[in-house]
């Protein structure tokens, strides 16, 4: 992946709004910085998609603003049509949106991973099931209790040696 | 390994070990990573997925889980034998449908294998007979973390690992269960079960998916959710969804039993004489008796077949492993013809026909 790519209007801050103008019935599409988008599109606030006529725009009937991953290219309505995004910029890219996303999906927008210490397998099998054998009767949860029971048995008489 | 090593063997993960395996026929759990600086597949060109597989291949050979996999670059493969894979669950629907650069490694015994270019860069999976989903998941675990010491995953603190959908970002982990539950469908309480499970943040296919889904009181019970939960969170959840399934199945059965012993009875040794003597057998049909039989191992009245026996049919009688044995082409009904003979002559071994 390449590094970002200038505005084609003012060549110096980055681009990340596709600025689609639909021109005689055929689209032209311009890269630009979102001060500039926001500039031909009459000022105003359109990071996210938004349709605006141009004022007094001669033949040009109307302008469509996106967010567009600078790494990859992919824009949110792209990803909004197809589901997937494009790379791990994306995230990024759409943040505001995918946060939204991501809460909406899982309930929550924030990653949760185990302890480095969690139990390395499978040596630690028989620790791991007798640990949940006792919490379980701590609970009174006889059935699952039960069913560790036999999983314990079975792992040992799987593996005679390490009981 | 080859092709045709691989579809003549068993994979270890049928061969009805594990944990109560009369009920729960695999576990499985996959993790889902991307390389942090290449393009998501969908958007990667052929040379940057090449570099992809190429870069995960080198890493495979380098670690002591993965060095003896078999890389099958399934862009190439002629679509039957993409089907092959798919009917071992070794590769996705979608995996086999795509264009490209692409394809899967493969361990000796098909526990372990790892999509490359498929939704994402890298779908690492264990499968494992019974209910075993702790143990998938430390083995799938041991294998990222060995390739990690080569590969960069797209990783943020936080959002956790990238993917390509954002239905497994996180920790891009699916844990599954395979769970054949025929006393919930007979006493009609699988609806109630399955919306019970459902609220603890779990997916259950089969009862209402598509018609090839809900075959053989079959059913998949997944994770919904990727993120805000730890590996540990949701494994422990699963295990609670499965007990409490396990629990409820066998409730169901014990109703079943009291009730109505000799219509159960009836009905799995009609099963068992349908397959040991039917001339066609549709594959809708071989699943819906085939789970009589297997509750009739798991009620003690059949003693004579195993679990391990009916999961090796259950590959062996999809459409593509039929044509394979075969060596040709076979339309539907001469399929029916093949699977019910297939059946027949394993049945035969047990001394029953």
């Amino acid at each position: 992946m390449n590094g970002f790519m200038h505005c084609q209007n003012c060549h110096q801050r980055q681009a990340t709004v596709p600025f689609i103008q639909i021109v005689d019935q055929g689209k032209v599409v311009t890269y630009l910085c979102k001060a500039c988008a926001e500039e031909k599109c009459g000022g105003g606030h359109s990071r996210t998609l938004t349709v605006e006529t141009v004022p007094g725009g001669g033949n040009q009937a109307h302008v469509e603003t996106d967010t567009v991953c600078p790494a990859c290219g992919e824009t949110f309505a792209e990803f909004q049509k197809g589901g997937l995004l494009g790379c791990a910029s994306c995230y990024q890219a759409f943040e505001p949106e995918l946060t939204r996303l991501l809460k909406q999906i899982h309930g929550v927008s924030r990653h949760r991973t185990d302890p480095p210490d969690s139990p390395e397998a499978p040596e630690e099998n028989m620790n791991f099931f007798e640990e949940q054998l006792r919490q379980a009767v701590a609970r009174e949860a006889f059935e699952e209790a039960g069913l560790l029971r036999d999983r314990i048995a079975m792992l040992k008489a799987q593996n005679p040696d390490d009981s | 390994m080859t092709l045709d090593a691989l579809v003549q063997q068993t994979a270890c993960w049928l061969d009805g070990s594990g944990f109560q395996s009369t009920l729960v026929v695999s576990s499985r759990v996959r993790l889902a990573r991307n390389l942090q600086i290449v393009p998501f597949t969908h958007r990667a060109s052929e040379d940057e997925r090449q570099r992809v597989i190429q870069a995960v291949i080198a890493s495979c050979r380098k670690g002591q889980t993965a060095a003896g996999m078999t890389f099958f670059e399934t862009g190439n493969l002629p679509e039957f034998h993409r089907q092959l894979l798919v009917e071992r669950h070794l590769i996705s629907p979608a995996l086999k449908a795509g264009a490209g650069e692409r394809g899967v490694l493969v361990d000796a015994d098909e526990t372990l294998s790892v999509m490359v270019n498929e939704e994402d860069h890298l779908r690492m999976q264990v499968i494992l007979s019974g209910f075993q989903a702790h143990e998938a998941w430390w083995a799938v675990r041991r294998l990222e973390r060995e390739l990690a010491a080569d590969l960069d995953y797209a990783f943020s603190g936080k959002w956790g690992y990238l993917t390509a959908c954002p239905t497994n970002t996180g920790t891009g982990l699916r844990a599954s269960i395979l769970i054949h539950l025929p006393g919930l469908v007979l006493t009609q309480e699988i609806e109630g079960v399955v919306r019970g499970v459902s609220k603890m943040g779990f997916t259950v296919r089969g009862l209402y998916g598509e018609g090839s889904d809900v075959a053989g009181n079959l059913f998949q019970v997944s994770n919904q959710i990727t993120l805000g939960r730890s590996e540990g969170e949701l494994l422990e959840l699963l295990e609670k969804a499965v007990v409490q399934l396990v629990e409820c199945e066998e409730n169901a059965r014990e109703t079943l039993l009291r009730d109505a012993r000799a219509q159960i009875e009836d009905k799995i040794w009609r099963a068992f004489g349908i397959l040991c003597h039917a001339r066609l057998l549709t594959s809708q049909e071989f699943m819906n008796l085939s789970s009589a039989v297997r509750l009739g191992i798991g009620l003690g009245v059949m003693q004579d077949i195993d679990v391990r026996t009916l999961n090796e049919m259950m590959v062996e009688t999809q459409p593509s492993h039929l044509q394979y044995f075969a060596k040709q082409r076979l339309d539907s009904q001469d399929r029916d013809i093949l699977r019910a003979e297939t059946v027949r002559r394993r049945l035969e071994t047990l001394g029953h026909s």
